[in-house]
């Protein structure tokens, strides 16, 4: 990467930071799930669950850890259903790719790095929509930062 | 450090100022003791102790104390090494638990190479503990029973503890610093880096010595016999923290019998060393090459290896 480019990369991360950090306590790992959880972070789980609670939960929906009050999973499943979005809650997640770890969400799904759209990322997507992707292509590799 | 009786053959050996030899042993990359059985023949006789490799370069293979346990029955002193990338303070201690449970009271303690650098960059490093915590606790675990946390336990578990110097990394001042905190912490042998390159080496030493560093820690001279000039470029290329100079890849390659280079090389390397003040001995790192160990060992002199003594009964019982 030159420096222009790591500069525009950098500003992203930066803005992205402030704005995720700020509204949902973001955690920057990178494959960003907020929009499938309902925009609560599943990263603020102690364990940083990713596919639901953990069997620790209490009667009343509190974390088994301390100082954490309501659990993170019991939030994304109360916000998803204010937001109609729980069947997005339903799919299985994979692991999380610890490489990631503050690389830009928004660039992981633009590229598939974060493994979005069987990992051809939504520029893909949108190609297709649009009719541009021929059947063929294997633009499957991300451009890693 | 001569004060206590020893708690392994290894230190034994190193207290009675014979020049030590140890070898490393890679676990399989699969479901297969049967490897450490096999690999034990070129150990059993020809070194005083083999050290156990821990997902080495950060790919996996199988964890290392059921294979010191294997090697013990195969009448091979084993070294079990541990890093701080997989496990956190509490498998640490588990590991550390069984080892002693199973009779085996050497321990090398490592940070780890980064898991970017193996074969699961996707996975999370643990990194609870750096080398340097993992030692002072781990000598509180072996000379007071006590779990990390300070909670005492019950029985003891003696400890023969290790760690690592790379005395190719620069800046050399905080190689000797780093050397110096381990010590501190309760180190007792330290194993350094594959040294290619002698006299950088001496540099290391050097400092280390105006220091007096090498009164106070067992130091034991990493060797890495390569099969080929290929390798030695890979090595150069992929693991981290080896430094191979070109002029060793030249002789490589020019050579009619690379294999017989590489044991006349080894051997060179070990008269150098054991002829410098401060090295306690030499610690053979045969990349996937064991059998090259006897060889090696017959050539440089250092037969017969002292008889291992039956374990002392303090220890024994406990």
């Amino acid at each position: 990467m030159g420096p222009v480019a790591r500069f525009g990369y950098k500003s992203l991360v930066y803005f992205e930071k402030l704005f995720k950090q700020t509204l949902f306590d973001c955690r920057m790992c990178g494959a960003c799930h907020l929009s499938k959880n309902g925009m609560v972070c599943c990263m603020n789980c102690p364990k940083g669950l990713r596919n639901g609670p953990c069997g620790g939960t209490g009667i009343d929906g509190t974390c088994e850890v301390e100082g954490i009050g309501e659990c993170v999973w019991h939030k994304i499943y109360r916000r998803s259903a204010l937001l109609h979005t729980l069947a997005r809650t339903e799919k299985v997640k994979p692991a999380l790719d610890w490489s990631l770890q503050g690389t830009s969400s928004y660039l992981n799904l633009w590229t598939g790095r974060d493994g979005s759209f069987e990992g051809r990322g939504m520029r893909w997507k949108i190609k297709s929509l649009l009719g541009l992707e021929r059947s063929k292509s294997t633009d499957s590799t991300g451009a890693a930062p | 450090m001569n004060a206590k009786p020893p708690r392994t053959h290894l230190e034994r050996v190193l207290q009675e100022r014979r020049f030590s030899i140890t070898a490393e042993v890679g676990p399989a990359k699969g479901p297969n003791l049967d490897l450490i059985r096999k690999k034990s023949v070129h150990c059993k006789g020809y070194v005083d102790a083999a050290f156990i490799t821990d997902n080495q370069s950060a790919v996996v293979r199988m964890s290392p104390v059921p294979c010191a346990m294997v090697l013990k029955e195969c009448g091979v002193e084993p070294v079990v090494q541990l890093t701080c990338r997989d496990r956190n303070r509490m498998a640490l201690q588990s590991e550390m638990l069984a080892m002693v449970g199973a009779g085996i009271h050497n321990l090398l303690c490592l940070t780890g190479d980064h898991q970017s650098l193996g074969n699961h960059p996707m996975a999370r490093g643990v990194f609870d503990l750096d080398s340097i915590s993992f030692i002072g606790l781990a000598r509180k675990f072996a000379d007071e029973s006590r779990f990390f946390n300070g909670e005492q336990f019950k029985g003891a578990a003696p400890l023969f503890l290790g760690g690592a110097a790379n005395p190719f990394a620069p800046p050399l001042h905080a190689r000797v610093v780093r050397l110096q905190k381990k010590i501190a912490n309760g180190v007792d042998f330290i194993n350094t880096q594959a040294i290619f390159d002698l006299p950088m080496f001496d540099t290391w030493l050097e400092a280390i010595k105006k220091e007096g560093l090498h009164e106070k820690v067992y130091i034991l001279a990493g060797i890495v016999p390569a099969k080929s000039a290929r390798a030695l470029a890979f090595m150069k290329e992929s693991i981290s923290g080896v430094f191979v100079p070109d002029g060793l890849i030249t002789r490589m390659e020019q050579a009619k019998n690379p294999e017989d280079e590489a044991i006349n090389w080894a051997v060179e390397m070990i008269h150098e060393l054991k002829n410098r003040e401060g090295v306690a001995g030499v610690h053979l790192m045969p990349v996937m090459w064991e059998a090259a160990i006897p060889e090696i060992v017959t050539r440089a002199g250092l037969l017969p290896r002292p008889e291992s003594a039956p374990q002392p009964e303090s220890v024994a019982v406990r």
